[in-house]
């Protein structure tokens, strides 16, 4: 019996597991999509804030390498390198203008922060 | 290479915690599921020692989880003969009464090379001196050779199985359920009541009542 509930207490911590990080890939979408959304709409607004776009692709980077922090924990390091080298890049690309470059680092990001949420959502089509 | 050693040490006590809820089976003989679990165990430690990349609970989750499963599994066959069954099969027997049962060996693919080898890891260089030999669901042959003259009887068979009747025991050992019933009132038992009776031929039996005090509460002749 002693062993019984060891096994009950094993899977309980699993099934734990399992839902946070569930909704921790729930929670990295919802901040990515959200700041890449305002980004992508401040990029194509006219006039352009160029002052408010820097402030948000550092605020996008400071959110991604906290994220990141936990999601080590939860998937393969190489599909989180792939966001953070997009991440990095987005304060320079909004200092020097370079919009359209910046545009297209963050609809990488989306797609790459999508994939990654997908790839890890309990699906039949996941689990074969 | 400092974070594979630390790694390495954590999976390695993860291995030994999972060995030890799964219990002292593992390390003995194996039954097919146990065997398979093992494997995926050793397997699933490898990929995380070997690559940093991966995370470590990558690991921790499905080896806990296959614990957890196999002791379900293990728990499960307890109570139930219909799931052991399934999941480990019946044993064989491939000899009886020094006949061997080719057709059996056919169905298991056993060559005749196989057995004899079983045979002389059993100890026994001489297929006649064999009366009964039987594969165990775990592959292993168990072997029960002609008993001196004087002794002569068939090899024991189990009659009652954690307080229930096993189908067909009775008639292989060619005893009356009258007579084990006649038995078990004279000790003041109930079928229910008893962890384990075996029988043979000659009315010669154990009996070893279902409480936790009484272990093997008597043999007879």
């Amino acid at each position: 019996m002693k062993r019984l509930a060891v096994c009950i207490a094993l899977f309980a911590g699993c099934i734990a597991l399992s839902v946070f990080s569930y909704f921790r890939m729930e929670s990295m979408r919802e901040g990515v999509f959200t700041r890449v959304d305002e980004m992508l709409s401040a990029i194509e607004a006219q006039p352009r804030d160029q002052r408010g776009l820097e402030a948000r692709a550092e605020e996008l980077a400071a959110f991604w390498e906290k994220e990141r922090d936990v999601m080590t924990h939860i998937v393969r390091r190489k599909n989180l390198d792939a966001i953070s080298l997009s991440a990095v890049k987005l304060p320079q690309l909004a200092r020097h203008g370079e919009y359209g470059k910046l545009a297209a680092e963050l609809s990488g990001i989306r797609k790459l922060a999508e994939d990654l949420h997908s790839g890890e959502m309990m699906s039949l089509e996941n689990i074969m | 290479m400092g974070i594979l050693l630390a790694r390495t040490a954590i999976l390695y006590a993860i291995i030994v915690f999972a060995l030890r809820v799964m219990g002292k089976r593992q390390m003995g003989e194996l039954q097919p599921s146990e065997f398979v679990v093992t494997i995926l165990v050793s397997n699933l430690a490898t990929l995380t020692m070997e690559d940093a990349d991966i995370p470590l609970l990558c690991s921790m989750v499905p080896i806990l989880a296959l614990v957890v499963y196999e002791v379900f599994t293990s728990y499960v066959s307890l109570k139930s003969n219909r799931f052991r069954k399934i999941i480990s099969g019946n044993s064989c027997v491939i000899i009886k009464d020094g006949v061997l049962d080719q057709r059996l060996m056919r169905e298991l693919r056993w060559s005749i090379d196989d057995l004899m080898e079983q045979l002389r890891i059993c100890g026994v260089f001489d297929i006649g001196e064999v009366s009964c030999a039987i594969i165990e669901t775990s592959g292993r042959l168990s072997v029960y050779k002609w008993p001196p003259e004087e002794e002569c009887g068939s090899p024991p068979v189990t009659v009652i199985s954690d307080g229930a009747y096993v189908p067909g025991a009775l008639d292989s050992c060619g005893v009356k359920r009258e007579w084990v019933e006649s038995l078990l009132e004279e000790k003041r038992l109930a079928p229910s009541d008893v962890f384990i009776l075996t029988l043979n031929n000659r009315k010669q039996y154990y009996l070893a009542e279902k409480t936790k005090a009484a272990k093997g509460r008597g043999r007879g002749r």
